[in-house]
Order: structure tokens, then sequence, then C-alpha cells
């Protein structure tokens, strides 16, 4: 993630700030790699899903087939039918929506936690920084469901729930790469220019910082979307994600596994749904990743 | 050097104080009656709160929380409030089982992922490397219970080669005996961490063949082998041995969905129950087991890091 | 005595009743021949459903049932698949599921025991007769049994039992559903006599509540150390929520059909299997011999050589529990708009994939309890009139609620699928569910904790129709999930524990499912038929009540 190393030596660029990567750049050579378009494509495609995911459904999430047990993929149910008669494709594409928005709200929300807890004390430093970051340390090498599990079940299974699970879980991770950003930016001539010029920390922090660690900070946040989603099909399998009815992908597809057996479709449906949007977020932000650095 | 390692410890022993009283606080505020799990639910109030009282439940938290880190550590864990039976050995049988687990695993993911990132670095943009990076894109975006149920339903239902029922009757575990409960849980572990580690082999690599004293010793004339073998490749896996130090405590502890779906007895799944079940001391006990996994894994983590790369903690 | 008599002919009868039931389903095509052979053979089905077979069927029911008659093989090794050991063993009297009762059944025997025919048979007690003025119960001890640690048993261990079982410090649940017994003393070694505050015309029926174990009196506590008892096994090893072991024990009391003693096994053993999949896999593999299995494995184990799937008709059922005192429960057109809005027939068949009978929204089963009313009238659904209903109520809206129900890691995931189908029949009648799972359900329930006005769970057989209502319905009883509270209701039922006549205690029986069904605050909607993956070469029978005694359990060669 060196994407504010000086390339070019020409002029002495440490009295004034990095450049941010140039965006049209990164798009030129984002668009070159094919990987990254089929990333893109999947990405749009869930993205349109989740939007309109439920009007193209031909069936309720929750509606039933009376004794249309584990059906075969047919002409009225193209993906089959699931343990209580309801159709897997329409589950699929409502479950689209909770699947895209949960994960990206929970990253939201630890970005929020993250970041702050990294700028602190990467620009403070000291024993608070060295204690905290152990700390962090200790909590991202933590077995994650493990952490879940903790706090799912001090405060309870639902969305909202999930989505605060998830945040803190993916904190840690992020507290880490904002403090090595900022420690990289902090000695720095422009940031002693600023502290010169009589500003505040939060000055600092807010307005010379945080504008140059944003663009690593979003890539890694893709990625941990992908994550997210991951964690939250875990979560849903374990029983523990967002409560039923909603079409909760992780745990369609642990409740298909019996029907495995007998039909292996059912469970394979909504797991390449799962597989498909965390390749796509990853796909993007490996592509992301590649184009800034030639930048 | 002796200075780095005793400052480190100092901090590590303080992370682990500080995660033992979050651990602590957070199974003190779950909305568990502790009486309730042991009596059940037709014993009377009056008998509830007796043994609320002789389990010393209704003191004060920091003299609570004294009294367990006391006890944990003198290892009197005592007793499971769900199954009535002593914490510490049944933690031992789970912990050995789980750790036997987590080694298999890693005898796969260590040559495997380390082959592949290394490969994929020296044939960077090549097709090899390509396919070797879009593979381990694709494995790291596949589920862990989504593996498991293809290797299940491939290998024990379809070919019938192995046995999709992992557990261990009761029996302790003999790897000549039971190598083949083991190998599919294993490899569900490893799969999801090989193309992790692949990738940050690879990254890795690259980084280190592109800088200068590498480019130096190849332009010296030096065989391109000898260099990667001799020069660049204790450079390049600093980095997945770091990585790989930091999955240690998820192997051994995290595994809960691979040890639920294949019955494995292993740490994950008691304490997930524990969890589940409203089992306190059982919680804070193997919460207080993975942190200390954790927190060994990450002091293994740095001797290795100052073993392997003393330039830079030096200073 | 006449009464046992009579009984016993009610019970032929609903024997019968149970394999006409089974025909039904079997003529329907949702149960397959050989199941439905398999099961009359094994319920030893009466004259009248096997007159009404087809000479065919007649044939290999003859076959089956001389199968059945084959001479047992002593010997073999028993894996039972389960979920037994993840609950605490360490007391029988405080024992809180089924499940649990099943380890320490074969360790020790009851005083008595339903049979899977649901006949109460003696077992340690010879026979029992009560006082003139029905208050005191005399029984007569078997002689020549023996613990399996040496003492021989006599009067001292029952008293001994007993009195810890109705001392409510021991916690244990026979106090709360025996709460008129308030005694129990020796006579001499060979008899005891219970007091009782009032007539309790089933009391020989409470001493086969699964927490009434019959321990010895030198009995120093912990059952995992001292695992001390007259049952056909004895304890070998314990590993917590992985396997509990069993040996036979040779010189048990009870003969098998070759004069020599029971058990015909060698050893047994219950493995934990939390996850349905590796559940399968264990009995594709061999691993498991016997199994209970959820009916939407059915299809799965069928496929499966050598396993049969076999079902048994039981009176457990699913419920919904409206909060009896709260809105909008307390009007009666909600309640009875809730109950219509539940299509029972299509949860049968779709939940249990055709194998179970609809109910009438109260919980006794007919030809399951003693003495069940026959004329069963399952609410069809009628969401017209449900609308109509919440209208006139002030609810033309509809109206959102809470459905809190059993977290699926504590029960297994089997509550779910009830709420889930609960919360689709209602949408349409504009009840709107938002359903919350918690791993805590009975604590918060019962507790009468936050904002929840629907709650799902499941209720097993019991004994009798009395013990069940005792519990779970009258006003105040310790399992009371709706708060229920009914006057006529509560004086029928203490008139029909004091009632010995059987003409009389149908007809209060009947009044009060009555009551039940028409005003009270639960939906059940069906009895479901209980399965269990069996060996081909296993011979067992099920019983209705989930209880497992492998005391006479064989296995061919």
């Amino acid at each position: 993630m060196n994407t504010d190393q000086p390339l070019d030596l020409t002029y002495d660029r440490s009295l004034i700030r990095p450049r941010l990567p140039r965006f049209p750049m990164v798009l030129r050579h984002f668009s070159r790699s094919r990987t990254a378009m089929i990333g893109l494509f999947l990405l749009t495609f869930w993205l349109i899903m989740a939007l309109v995911g439920g009007l193209l459904a031909p069936y309720g999430m929750n509606q039933m087939e009376a004794g249309a047990v584990w059906k075969a993929p047919s002409a009225q149910h193209v993906m089959g039918t699931d343990q209580l008669g309801r159709d897997i494709f329409s589950r699929v594409m409502i479950g689209a929506r909770q699947m895209v928005v949960l994960p990206a709200l929970s990253v939201t929300f630890a970005l929020l936690l993250g970041v702050s807890i990294g700028l602190t004390a990467g620009y403070v430093g000291g024993w608070l920084d060295e204690v905290i970051m152990r700390v962090m340390d200790v909590l991202m090498a933590f077995p994650i469901v493990m952490l879940y599990l903790i706090i799912i079940v001090a405060i309870g299974a639902s969305a909202v729930n999930v989505v605060l699970a998830l945040g803190i879980g993916a904190a840690p991770a992020i507290a880490r790469l904002t403090r090595g950003l900022v420690l990289d930016l902090r000695n720095r001539e422009f940031i002693a220019a600023a502290r010169m010029r009589g500003e505040s920390r939060l000055y600092i922090l807010s307005r010379e910082i945080f504008p140059n660690i944003t663009a690593p900070i979003l890539v890694d946040a893709l990625v941990r979307i992908g994550y997210a989603c991951f964690s939250m099909g875990a979560l849903g399998f374990l029983g523990l994600g967002v409560p039923p009815p909603s079409p909760d992908w992780g745990r369609m597809v642990s409740e298909a596994r019996t029907a495995l057996i007998i039909m292996p479709t059912a469970p394979l449906f909504p797991a390449l749904a799962i597989a498909s949007l965390v390749v796509s977020f990853n796909l993007v932000a490996d592509g992301m990743t590649e184009a800034m650095k030639v930048d | 050097m002796v200075r780095f390692l005793l400052k480190r410890g100092l901090t590590l022993f303080i992370s682990m104080f500080v995660l033992s009283v979050l651990i602590f606080i957070l199974s003190a505020v779950m909305p568990i009656d502790p009486a309730l799990t042991v009596l059940g639910r037709e014993s009377t109030p009056e008998t509830r709160a007796a043994l609320t009282e002789q389990l010393g439940l209704n003191r004060p938290l920091p003299e609570r929380y004294l009294d367990w880190v006391g006890n944990f550590l003198r290892g009197n864990w005592g007793e499971s409030y769900r199954l009535g039976v002593a914490i510490l050995p049944l933690v031992q049988r789970r912990l050995l089982n789980s750790v036997v687990l987590a080694v298999l695993a890693l005898t796969i993911i260590v040559p495997v992922s380390l082959t592949l990132g290394v490969i994929a670095g020296l044939k960077e943009g090549q097709p090899v490397d390509r396919s070797i990076s879009v593979g381990s894109l694709v494995s790291i975006s596949i589920p862990d219970f989504v593996i498991g149920l293809i290797l299940i339903v491939i290998f024990s239902w379809w070919l019938r080669l192995l046995p999709g029922d992992s557990s261990l009757r009761g029996d302790d575990l003999d790897l000549l005996r039971d190598w083949r409960k083991l190998v599919l849980p294993a490899f569900t572990a490893a799969f999801v961490l090989i193309g992790y580690v692949a990738r940050v082999t690879r990254v890795s690599m690259i980084s280190v063949m592109g800088s200068a004293y590498i480019r130096t010793a190849i332009l010296k004339g030096l065989p391109y082998r000898w260099v990667v073998l001799r020069h660049a490749l204790r450079n390049a896996l600093i980095a997945p041995i770091a990585v790989i130090t930091t999955q240690v405590a998820w192997l051994v502890g995290g595994l809960i969905v691979i040890e639920r779906l294949f019955n494995y007895p292993g740490i994950g799944s008691l304490f997930a129950d524990a969890a589940l079940r409203n089992d306190l001391p059982m919680i804070q006990a193997s919460a207080m087991i993975a942190i200390t996994l954790v927190v060994a894994s990450q002091a293994l983590a740095d001797v290795l890091y100052a073993v392997l790369n003393p330039r830079i903690q030096m200073s | 005595m006449k009464n046992i008599f009579k009984r016993l002919a009610q019970e032929v009868k609903a024997r019968d009743e149970k394999v006409l039931a089974a025909h039904s389903q079997y003529a329907k095509g949702s149960m397959s021949r050989r199941q439905f052979l398999r099961y009359s053979a094994a319920l030893g089905g009466g004259a009248l459903a096997f007159g009404m077979l087809n000479p065919l069927d007649r044939a290999l029911t003859l076959a089956l049932r001389a199968q059945e008659e084959m001479a047992p093989v002593r010997g073999g090794n028993l894996s039972v698949g389960a979920f037994v050991n993840t609950s605490r063993f360490d007391d029988p009297a405080r024992l809180d599921s089924v499940f649990a009762s099943n380890v320490v059944r074969q360790i020790c025997d009851y005083m008595v025991v339903l049979d899977a025919d649901l006949v109460l048979r003696p077992s340690l007690a010879e026979s029992w007769t009560p006082s003139e003025d029905g208050l005191d119960w005399t029984f007569t001890l078997r002689q020549g049994v023996t613990f399996n640690h040496g003492k021989a048993f006599n009067a001292d261990d029952v008293v001994f039992t007993f009195e810890r079982l109705i001392d409510p410090d021991t916690g244990s649940a026979f106090s709360g559903a025996a709460s008129y017994v308030t005694g129990v003393e020796k006579i001499d070694d060979q008899t005891v006599r219970f007091h009782t505050n009032r007539v309790a015309a089933d009391f020989p029926y409470t001493l086969f509540l699964y927490v009434a174990a019959v321990l010895p009196a030198d009995w120093p506590g912990d059952f995992l150390a001292n695992p001390w008892g007259t049952g056909p096994f004895i304890l070998e090893e314990h590993v917590a929520d992985e396997r509990v072991a069993f040996r036979r024990r040779e010189d048990y009391w009870q003969m098998g059909a070759d004069g020599e003693p029971l058990p015909y096994l060698e050893t047994l053993e219950f493995l934990t299997y939390q996850d349905d999949l590796a559940r399968l896999s264990a009995i594709q593999e061999g691993t498991l011999q016997i199994s209970n299995a959820p009916a939407e494995l059915r299809p799965q184990i069928e496929a499966i050589p050598g396993i049969v799937y076999t079902p048994v008709q039981t009176a457990n059922h699913d419920i919904a529990v409206m909060k009896y005192n709260e809105e909008p429960w307390t009007d009666d057109r909600v309640r009875e708009a809730f109950k219509l809005c539940f299509d029972r027939q299509a949860y049968i068949d779709t939940r249990f994939l055709g194998l179970g009978i609809p109910a009438a929204d109260h919980p006794i089963a007919e030809g399951m309890y003693p003495l069940a009313p026959t004329d069963q009238q399952p609410r069809q659904q009628d969401y017209e009139q449900a609308r109509t209903l919440l209208t006139e109520a002030g609810y033309e809206n509809g109206f959102d609620l809470t459905l809190l129900y059993i977290d699926p890691q504590s029960d297994g995931g089997y509550t779910e699928p009830f709420a889930v189908f609960m919360a689709a029949q209602l949408e349409p009648a504009g009840i709107r569910v938002t359903l919350q799972p918690d791993p805590d359900y009975w604590g918060k329930w019962l507790a009468d904790w936050g904002p929840f006005h629907l709650g799902a769970s499941n209720w097993g057989q019991k004994n009798t129709a009395s013990e069940l209502f005792n519990l779970a319905y009258r006003t105040g009883a310790i399992w009371n999930e709706s708060h229920w509270s009914n006057e006529e209701f509560d004086s029928l039922l203490t008139a029909l524990d004091q009632e010995l006549d059987p003409e009389t205690r149908a007809q209060q029986l009947a009044q009060m499912c009555d009551i039940l069904a028409s005003e009270g605050p639960m939906m059940i909607p069906c009895f479901r038929q209980d399965a269990a993956a069996l060996s081909s070469r296993l011979h067992f029978r099920l019983h209705p009540q989930s209880f497992t005694w492998y005391g006479d359990a064989w296995l061919e060669v």
C-alpha cells in the first residue's frame, strides 16, 4: 500500500502533501485488468439485485407451497424449493439486499471505530499506542466466530446486533492499518510544517493526515465487506444471524445441508451467491490496489 | 534484542490483563441466572438464592474478578454449570483434539501455500501467476462451511472414501486409528487459509525480488536459482510466516463451524455450547484459553520475526 | 380394580384406532407400505386393523410379526445417536429432559412402567391398591432385586428416593407434579405406603415421571460417580457432550424370552450428534444402529440401505402460546381469529412430510392418553372469518407482534420452522410477525420478560392428561406459558384428579378439552409422529414419549 511513495525525485516532495492517486489514471489501469472487470461486473450485478432483486422474485420470500419440500429445479422453481416449500430463487434474489447492505453497514461502523482508534494511537504514540495496538493485535487474532458468539449471546440476535458484532470484529484490523499509515506520515515534513504553523492536533489529524490515508483504507474496506459477508454467512450457519424468515444466504446453506444428499443443488445456489459476492469484492479491491500501485 | 523481547513481553502481559477484564465484564453482564442453569426451573427461588450466595455471585465485580483470576491461575477452574463436571479435564481433552487438528491443517497449509505463493511471485504476470492468483482469490471467497459441505458430499457420500462423521466416540485421539476422521476437517480448515497465505507470500516475494540487493545480486551474475534460494526466500517468507502465526489461534479455537459440521470434539464447539447454554464458567475458561493461545502465538511470531530479520528490530 | 380392566379394554381400542389412523395415511400415500406394516406390527395392532388389510399386506404383517417374535439373539453392541448427554446427570431427581432421563433409565428402574403400548405395568412395585378413602396408596415391592453395587432392594430405598423427591429443597419436578403427596412410609421390607392430602386417581402414573428413578438408601449423591441402580445396564464411561457407555449387568431381575436375565445386548452406547448431517453420515457409515430422526431427514434416511425409517404416533405437539393476560389476546375474538389462520394439514404435509394428525387446539391426542376425547374437530383455515373477527375486535388493519421462540442452537432447530411457518400463515390475516429466537426462551417467557406477546415452543407427551394440565394449564402452574387462568377449567381439573369412575372422568376430560379448544390461549396445529432411523437388524419398539429402554432390545447377527 505504498501509494504515497514518491516515484520521481525531480523535486523534494516531502515538503508538500503527497499526491493522491489520480483517479482517471487509476481507472484506466483498472479497466485494463480483465479479472478486475469481471469483479466489477459481478459486484454491479449484486448491487442491482440488492436494489431490485425483490421485484424480480417470482414468489414471496416466505411464500410456501404445502408439501412441496426439496423439489428439484423446474420451470416453476428454477432453483428448486427449500424445506418449507419456498422458492429458493426468490429467496436468493430477495436476500441480496441484506447480504450487501448489512456487511456494508458493519464495515462503516468498523471504519468509524477502527480509524479513530488507529488515528489516536498512531498520532499520540508512546505507551498508549503500544498497549492499544497490542490489544488490537490480540483481538485481531482472537477467533472471530468466538467473538461474535460472545457478543450475540450478550446482546441477542437481530439485524442491528449482527451489524454491531461484525463491526466490532473488523475494527481492530482497520485500526492497525490506519495506525501504520499515520506513523508513515507523522514524521513527514508537511506535518511538521503544519505543526510549526501552530495548527491544533485535531486539525492536523483531520485535515492533513486523514485525507492522505483514505484511499488505501477504502480499498481495504472493500475486502472487509467481503469478509463481513463471509462472517454473516457463518453466523447464519450457526443460527445466530438475522432471524428468519429473512432470506439469509448462510442460513439457507445451513438449512439445506442435509438435503445435499438427495438434492445437491439445494445448498449450491445460495453458496454460489455468497461466493460470487465475496469474490466480486475481492477482485475489485485487488484491481484497485494494482491500479493505484502503477499510478 | 533482550530488551525488545522484554518490552514485548510486558505489553503482552498488559493486553492479556485488559482482555481478561473485558471477557469477565462481558460474561458478567450476559443476561444469565447461573443458579437457574445449575438447579433447573423446578427449583424454588430460595434454593436458587442460596446457591447464588454459595457461588459468591452477588459479591462486587472486582472481588469476583480477582477471585476468578486467582483460581484460574491456580488451575482451579471449577465445574461446568451445564454439565456438572470439572472444567479443566474437559477443556484439556478438547484442546488437545483441536491442537492436533490445527497442526494437521498447518502441515497442509504451510508447504502448499508457500510454494504456490513463491512460484506466483517469481513468475509475476505470467499465466502461472495469474492462475494461482485468481485461484487463491476464489478460494478465499468460499466460506468454510461450503467447502466442508462439498468435501462431505464428494468424499463421504459419493466416493465413500472418507468418513463425514469425525466424532471420536469419547476415546482419546489416536492418530494411527483416527487419521481418516481428521482428513476432511483438516482440509476444510486448510483450504480457507491456503489462498490467503499464498497471496501474502506472492506479494512479499515480488517486493523482495524487486529490492535493490536482489537486483544487485542478479546483476553481479550470481545464479538465479542460488539468489532465490539463498537470499530472497528468507526475507520473502517473513510476512507469510507472520500471517500464519496470527491464524494459529483461529485454527485451534475458532473452527466452531467445522467442528459442528463434522461433529469433531474440539474446543470451539465446547465454547459455542457454553455460550449458547448459559454456562458462565465454561465461557470464561474457553475465552481465556483463546486469549492465551493468541498471546502465545504472537509471542512466537515476535521471536520468529526477530530471528528471521534481526536487522529491523535491533534499532 | 375393575377400573384397570375397563382401562385395558380402552387401551386396546385406542391401539386399533392408532392403526386405523396410520392406515388412512398409508392409503393417502404419506406413509410407505412397509412403514405402515412395521408400525402396525410394532403396535401389535388388533383384529380390527388386521381385518381391513388386503391379503398381501396381511401376509407381510404376519411375516413382520413373526420377525418380531423371532427368538432374540444374545450379545451385540448397540450404538445410539442421540442428543442426550449435553445435560447434567449428577442427580436423577433433577433431570431436565426426557433425553437426559434415557441415560438414567438404562441404569435404574422405576416403580412402574408405562410401556410403548401406553399401558401402565408393574416394575419394582409388583402391585398397588388405594385405601378406602383414596388418600393412601399401598405398594407391594418386588423381592429378589439387587442394586448394581450389591445392596438388596427393599422398602428403605423407596422411602429414601421419594422423600428426596417430595422435598422442595431437592428441586425436583416431582414435588410440583405430585404436590399432594405428603409422605412415604415403610410398612415392612416389601411394603410402602404413600400418603396424600387429596384423592389422586392417577397417582400410580406419577411414579413413572422421569425424575422418579429409584435410588438405593445408601446413595451418597453424584450420580456420575455413584451410578447405583437396579437397572439392566451398568455405567461404564461418561464423556461429557460425547459419549455415555454402558455394559450389561449379569444379574438383572427381569428375564428375557429365553429364560435368562435381560438384557440381550452386551454393550450399549449413546453418542452425541448435534448436527444432522454428521448424524446422517454416521448412520450411513454404520456407526449408529439407531438414531432419532426428524421428519425432514426421512427421504435421506430412506435412501440408505439397511436402515428403516420408523415413525411412531405421539401426542407431542408444537404450540403457539398467546399471553392470555395481555393485549391483544384478552379478546376472545382475536384468539379465535389467530387459530383460524393456521392450515394444519399444510403444516403436517410440509413440516412432517405427512406424518402427523391435525389437532383441535388442545393437547390431549386421541388414543395417546387414557380416556382422551374421540371427537376431535380441528379448525379449518378460514381467513375471511379471521379478518371479520379481527375487524370486530377493532383490528381492521391487523397488528404487529414479536414471536419469541426457542433458539435453534438450544433445541437442534426444532421450533424454528414452526415459527417461520406460523409467520407465513398469519400474514394474510394482517397479523405481522417479527421472529425472535432466544436461547433462554423459558427464562424470558415465564419470567414475563419484555414486549413479547406470542411464543412458540413444543410439548412432549406426558403420562396422563392430568399431569400435563397440572404442569402447564392450571392457574399459576410453574410451566403455564400463557398465564391461562380459567376457574371452570381449574375446578374440573380438581374434580378429575379426585374422580375414580372412568365414565365421569372421560366426561370431565372432554369438557376441559372443549374449554381449551374453544377459548384457550394456545394454537396446537397437530400431533406429530416421531421417528427413528433403525438398522433393519435391530429389534426395538419406539415409545411415543421418546423414552428409550434397551433392556429388551436385540440385534440380529
